[in-house]
């Protein structure tokens, strides 16, 4: 469960959000809408514990968060393959990188249908490609929670729906929480709860 | 010509050998800097690493003639002893310069490129200053920047060789964090890196690899096999592995070049020769990667 109460999220000069007040269940899926520079993008950082919140405070009992950030994050320059992207998030060393990951990879590529592409790198692969890479980077991490930012923003009609479907199976079948945080006001999933962020205010619709 | 050559090799064989390990160990970090972003603040951390070098040896020697005889690779006393009560001084003014350079690195904070410049500006224009304050003149200033790799005391390459070796041992040890910190930072800390962390070490052995490596191959070399050849190698590469391995290899291959081209021009000081190599072969190398590619995407259009 993630427990967010009166909390005031923004940077030392700027507030963003003020008197956010959240209560995220196990097995939740939620969007998260508003219009550019409302803070979508610091509440994520602040959900997943990157920044912190000015006042207030976060009760997280989530113990394996992933995100999937926007494409546009990632740098184009580095020479990895979708392949080596997906593996790089799984915490390792030379010293104990195991053949069990390489399995664990080739499982999340096949989930996400990236096997043809895992040899592509980052600055060759198309936008859907690349998003479902960062999918599968976070499904490596065998999550509990998921915050996904604009995961649609660059996928066809194809991409959306293995998307979609992959994440229905992920919050059906194995209970993870997902948040995602999009322009849209809808999406394809039942029991969702959507959450409007107007006025440095979050709500609830 | 052969005869010269051979007694080029035999008379200089372990300078050169003795060098190739810089050469590699300024090259990988350097690939690591370009990734970054960050080949300017390597730039300004090379100035730094040498005025530091400066400072902290008329600290050491007290007096201005025992800084310059290091310098100038005439000093007589035990030199590995020497250089170790060197680097007592050095290493912790190299860190002080290195703290604000850190801040000033980082992205977020507005016009860092430029303040990085002026920092740079700062470091190279008041080295003669110091150099000349210090009791330095003109010849021994060339030698701050260029050094004289081929008259270098065989025992001041064997000194720095542990701390290059073990710059690139934790490099490999630590390269799964400092890999991922540098392109997704905040998956880095959802992965259990400490990004901070991570940080300060990559660059603590940058300043590390920097300081042993201008000592040695003087500071202008070292920033040409610092990004050069990792600029070349990231025209065409694929994958982290074949990078790193392309890197080391054109910085060898290059340097050597340099060496032999030196040979052909031995009436030139040889560090302008190398430092010229280096950069103009890598940018042959880079220049003819991407004319390839373009030639072929014309062609795969056209068919």
């Amino acid at each position: 469960m993630l427990q967010i109460s009166n909390c005031k999220i923004g940077y030392s000069q700027t507030i963003l959000l003020q008197n956010v007040n959240l209560r995220i269940q196990k097995k939740d899926f939620c969007l998260l809408t508003g219009a550019n520079g409302t803070g979508k993008s610091s509440f994520a950082k602040t959900i997943l514990g990157v920044n912190l919140p000015l006042t207030g405070t976060i009760e997280n009992s989530f113990s394996r968060m992933a995100y999937v950030p926007q494409k546009s994050v990632l740098d184009e320059q580095y020479p990895l393959t979708l392949r080596a992207l997906i593996k790089g998030a799984v915490k390792n060393n030379i010293f104990n990188f195991k053949k069990k990951s390489e399995a664990l990879v080739d499982e999340v590529l096949d989930k996400t249908s990236l096997k043809n592409a895992q040899h592509l790198i980052i600055r060759e692969a198309s936008g859907g490609q690349l998003q479902r890479a960062l999918i599968a980077r976070a499904l490596l991490c065998n999550p509990d929670f998921i915050l996904l930012d604009e995961p649609f923003s660059n996928l066809d009609r194809d991409g959306r729906s293995n998307i979609v479907e992959v994440l229905h199976q992920l919050n059906g079948l194995k209970n993870v929480t997902i948040f995602i945080i999009d322009h849209v006001t809808a999406l394809p999933f039942e029991n969702l709860r959507t959450f409007l962020i107007e006025k440095k205010k979050i709500d609830e619709l | 010509m052969n005869s010269d050559f051979t007694f080029y090799l035999s008379r200089y064989s372990f300078e050169i050998l003795a060098s190739l390990p810089y050469f590699a160990g300024v090259s990988l970090f350097g690939l690591f800097l370009i990734l970054r972003r960050s080949s300017l603040f390597g730039v300004v951390l090379s100035q730094s690493a040498q005025l530091s070098f400066l400072i902290g040896a008329a600290l050491h020697f007290q007096t201005h003639s025992g800084a310059f005889d290091l310098i100038n690779r005439t000093s007589s006393r035990n030199l590995s002893v020497e250089l170790f009560h060197l680097d007592l001084y050095v290493l912790p003014i190299s860190v002080l310069f290195l703290l604000p350079f850190l801040y000033l690195s980082r992205k977020s904070l507005k016009n860092a490129e430029s303040t990085l410049l002026v920092l740079f500006v700062i470091l190279a224009g008041s080295m003669p200053l110091v150099h000349k304050i210090l009791g330095g003149n003109d010849s021994t200033l060339l030698k701050v920047y260029f050094s004289e790799i081929l008259y270098t005391p065989p025992d001041m390459f064997l000194f720095y060789l542990p701390h290059i070796f073990l710059s690139c041992v934790l490099l490999f040890i630590f390269y799964p964090g400092i890999l991922l910190s540098g392109y997704d930072p905040i998956q880095a800390r959802l992965s259990g890196y400490s990004v901070s962390r991570y940080n300060y070490l990559y660059y603590f052995l940058t300043l590390i690899i920097l300081s042993s490596s201008i000592k040695v191959l003087g500071i202008y070399v070292s920033i040409a096999a610092m990004l050069a050849p990792a600029m070349a190698a990231l025209s065409f590469t694929r994958s982290m592995r074949s990078t790193i391995i392309l890197t080391i290899s054109f910085s060898l291959f290059l340097a050597i070049g340099g060496f032999a081209t030196a040979f052909i021009f031995d009436n030139y000081p040889a560090e302008p020769i190398i430092i010229l190599v280096i950069t103009l072969g890598s940018f042959i190398v880079r220049f003819t990667v991407i004319s390839i590619s373009k030639f072929k995407n014309i062609q795969s259009r056209l068919g």
